[in-house]
């Protein structure tokens, strides 16, 4: 399996910097781990699921403009990309396993979590709607479904005191 | 000033950064990710056409305070690490005003805003001049009446924090900033006022 593009260049008159021509910036683990408390705090107008919707367009879109750019076509190259891009971009360490009704994550890594735990400690809740996000979307568009096609469950957390983070995937409507 | 901004920004522009075998970016003291700032602005969009006017000033206050918390940690490892004391490091002569400026050329080498401070009056006063910002994308696809560069207000200000506040930690929020003009407002920058929080 060939390494993962990730070709970071910095555009000197527009002043951004890209990461596979997709404008990208660097943030810490406060600013991730304040945008989900925020996102919690307004769990009456959806706060966690914007969150998670906000990261499926994205992963959505990154894993389809890769595959199309470097024709990837097989199955097990395109898992293995959005495996590999999670951890480029510091979200994690993933392993993605694809079946036709769903499939798995498991984060023996997770920047949500480990970010949550070192400015706030242990959570009771699940509070990675970024990572879950980007799942929803990489099973998307790996098995060449619509965006939205799929539902994330996180059943264990590192945030939680787990060892590690797994999450079952749903294709909706199976 | 003694910094060569635009020496500064070419050099801090070339940092490469990527996760490690962990998927993980320590750096700067903090743990760092690297993501499209798409996925930010889409989040950013959707929370304030879902939260309204009803909550608007909830929303504005968590997103600059992220901001806020992020500038102020990672912006006091960024101006004490290897990179920015062999870039930054040899062009200073005047602390704290130089490192200030160091860091807003850190603040538009790494993507964040095409921002530059315009006025400083040392431990009271600063004005920020943002000519690209990629918070302002939100405004072509949501149409807005207020200034929403949430990022650029709250690290802003918490690099104030940092150069004149008490001694790194305590001094979070001994400024504010308010934006005065926006180019999602239709004007050709942004601009950002900080002053003294109270």
């Amino acid at each position: 399996m060939k390494e993962c593009v990730f070709d970071q260049r910095f555009d000197d008159v527009k002043m951004l910097q890209y990461v596979n021509n997709d404008i990208s910036v660097l943030h810490c683990h406060h600013y991730a781990g304040l945008f989900t408390k925020l996102a919690l705090s307004m769990k009456s107008i959806g706060g966690p699921n914007l969150l998670f919707e906000a990261m499926e367009e994205a992963s959505y879109l990154i894993l389809k403009k890769y595959f199309i750019t470097h024709a990837i076509t097989a199955m097990d190259e395109k898992v293995a990309v959005a495996e590999e891009y999670f951890g480029l971009m510091g979200l994690g360490k993933l392993e993605l396993r694809m079946t036709s009704s769903g499939g798995s994550g498991l984060m023996r890594h997770a920047h949500v979590d480990e970010g949550w735990m070192s400015k706030w400690g242990k959570s009771p809740e699940s509070v990675n709607f970024i990572g879950q996000g980007y799942l929803a979307g990489a099973f998307s568009v790996i098995a060449g479904l619509p965006i939205g096609s799929c539902s994330v469950t996180e059943n264990r957390s590192i945030v939680k005191g787990d060892s590690v983070s797994e999450f079952a995937l749903a294709r909706k409507g199976a | 000033m003694a910094i060569d901004r635009k020496k500064a920004v070419a050099d801090l522009s070339q940092i490469k950064v990527k996760g490690n075998a962990d998927g993980l970016i320590p750096a700067f003291g903090v743990l760092v990710q690297f993501l499209p700032t798409n996925f930010w602005n889409t989040f950013t969009e959707k929370l304030l056409k879902a939260a309204g006017d009803a909550h608007f000033e909830k929303v504005a206050q968590g997103l600059e305070n992220a901001a806020g918390e992020c500038g102020y940690h990672t912006g006091w490892g960024i101006i004490n690490s290897e990179e920015f004391n062999a870039i930054v490091g040899p062009m200073i002569e005047k602390k704290p005003e130089d490192v200030l400026h160091g860091a807003f050329a850190v603040f538009t080498g790494w993507g964040w805003a095409n921002a530059e401070i315009v006025e400083l009056v040392p431990n009271q006063r600063m004005v920020i001049h943002a000519h690209n910002y990629y918070e302002c994308e939100i405004a072509d696809t949501f149409r807005t009446s207020k200034p929403i560069a949430f990022m650029i207000r709250g690290v802003s200000r918490a690099f104030m924090d940092i150069a004149y506040g008490s001694p790194y930690p305590n001094g979070y929020g001994t400024f504010k900033c308010e934006q005065t003009r926006g180019i999602e407002l239709g004007h050709p920058y942004g601009e950002f006022i900080i002053t003294r929080a109270s």
